[in-house]
């Protein structure tokens, strides 16, 4: 009890020591008065900090949180003019965003490409394609590189799997055949994947709804694409939707 | 030693500039201006050993840190308003300087809101409930 009132005590004067010496430090005679408001309400809390302590458990929280919100807002104010670090930040962050864009617009592009390319050399219908592009950091720059293509093949009526020349597609239960290009096991880092584990360089996702398909389509999309775009076969993985007759 | 440099620093700069008035206003003015600067930032140091004891009061009896920033807040608000004033009066533009000032105690008196509200709240929930 003795304790608690001593530190009462010793708060209380501690802060009307600080503004006797406010009063003393402030400059003139208009402006103390409005200090001495703040000092006075300062010199109220303390005085009041036992029954404040009672009634709810953090003043000084709450103070604090006021404060910073005081200070928040006066930055906000002060802040319109950015600085040169901000100003730096910005720039990284836009071209940061610009190279994904430029990624995405040549990961579109490529697909594009591929796409047209396996139409027109091959018989596949080629419903889809999906290039993953990686990036390198070459000479400081970084420059992208095609790690994985998924093609996917549009659903035939041909329980076979083959896609056959003049092939109609089923209106009623289509099939989708997905040539699904695996990322390179030497580069890429997720290699360890067990994705080809049979050396089949078609071998189909068999994850979800692929499956494998057919081996002479695969072959043929992968060894075109491996041409034209300098894949490794390896990388290519054929997959298909499970529930498609074209699973062996 | 000091109080002698800076006294002997403003009667020269007064001197000079009832000398300059006459001929030029306008270097009067820039000159009046640059001594009180001066002397304004020379003082600026030493009274960062006043707020060193004050930090070390505030630190050894345990008041909170707020109390203290707050406080050494308003001390700076007022000398710089302080400053800014007593140079646009030197300048003969009395209402920007009382404007210079109210700025100044606008800005003290906001920072004294979160204390009002805390014992405002504090007052309230003292009362009881009404029935």
């Amino acid at each position: 009890m003795v304790a608690w009132l001593s530190d009462w005590l010793r708060d209380i004067i501690a802060v009307i020591l600080l503004a006797v010496f406010v009063e003393l430090l402030l400059p003139n005679k208009a402006m103390q008065r409005y200090a001495r408001l703040v000092v006075g309400l300062f010199i109220l809390l303390t005085i009041l900090s036992p029954i404040l302590k009672l009634i709810q458990s953090d003043i000084g929280a709450k103070l604090d949180e006021g404060m910073e919100n005081w200070s928040r807002l006066a930055a906000a104010d002060s802040a319109q003019m950015t600085g040169l670090s901000q100003i730096k930040q910005d720039a990284e962050a836009m071209s940061a965003k610009r190279n994904l864009e430029a990624a995405k617009l040549t990961e579109r592009t490529l697909e594009a490409s591929i796409r047209n390319e396996l139409i027109e050399r091959s018989d596949a219908a080629v419903a889809d394609v999906d290039a993953v592009l990686k990036w390198v950091n070459a000479s400081g720059q970084q420059t992208p590189y095609l790690s994985q293509v998924t093609v996917t093949l549009k659903a035939t009526e041909n329980s076979s799997g083959n896609v056959k020349e003049g092939a109609t597609v089923e209106k009623v239960q289509p099939v989708i055949v997905d040539v699904e290009v695996e990322p390179m096991e030497p580069v890429s880092p997720y290699s360890s994947e067990p994705k080809v584990k049979d050396g089949q360089s078609q071998a189909a996702q068999v994850e979800g709804n692929w499956s494998r398909a057919d081996p002479a389509v695969t072959a043929e999309l992968s060894s075109l694409i491996a041409k034209g775009w300098g894949l490794n076969q390896e990388q290519i993985v054929v997959r298909q939707p499970a529930e498609g007759p074209l699973q062996k | 030693m000091e109080m002698i440099q800076i006294v002997g620093l403003g009667l020269m700069a007064t001197v000079l500039i009832l000398v300059v008035r006459e001929q030029k206003p306008m270097f009067a003015f820039l000159l009046a201006a640059f001594t009180g600067l001066f002397i304004f930032l020379y003082l600026i140091g030493k009274i960062e050993i006043v707020i060193t004891v004050l930090e070390d009061l505030a630190n050894r009896s345990g008041i909170p840190s707020i109390y203290l920033k707050t406080i050494l807040k308003i001390i700076g608000i007022a000398y710089i308003a302080e400053f800014g004033a007593q140079i646009v009066r030197d300048a003969g533009q009395e209402s920007i300087a009382s404007k210079i000032e109210f700025a100044g105690k606008v800005f003290i008196l906001v920072m004294a809101v979160p204390i009002i509200s805390v014992i405002v709240e504090t007052v309230i929930g003292l009362l009881p409930d009404g029935s």
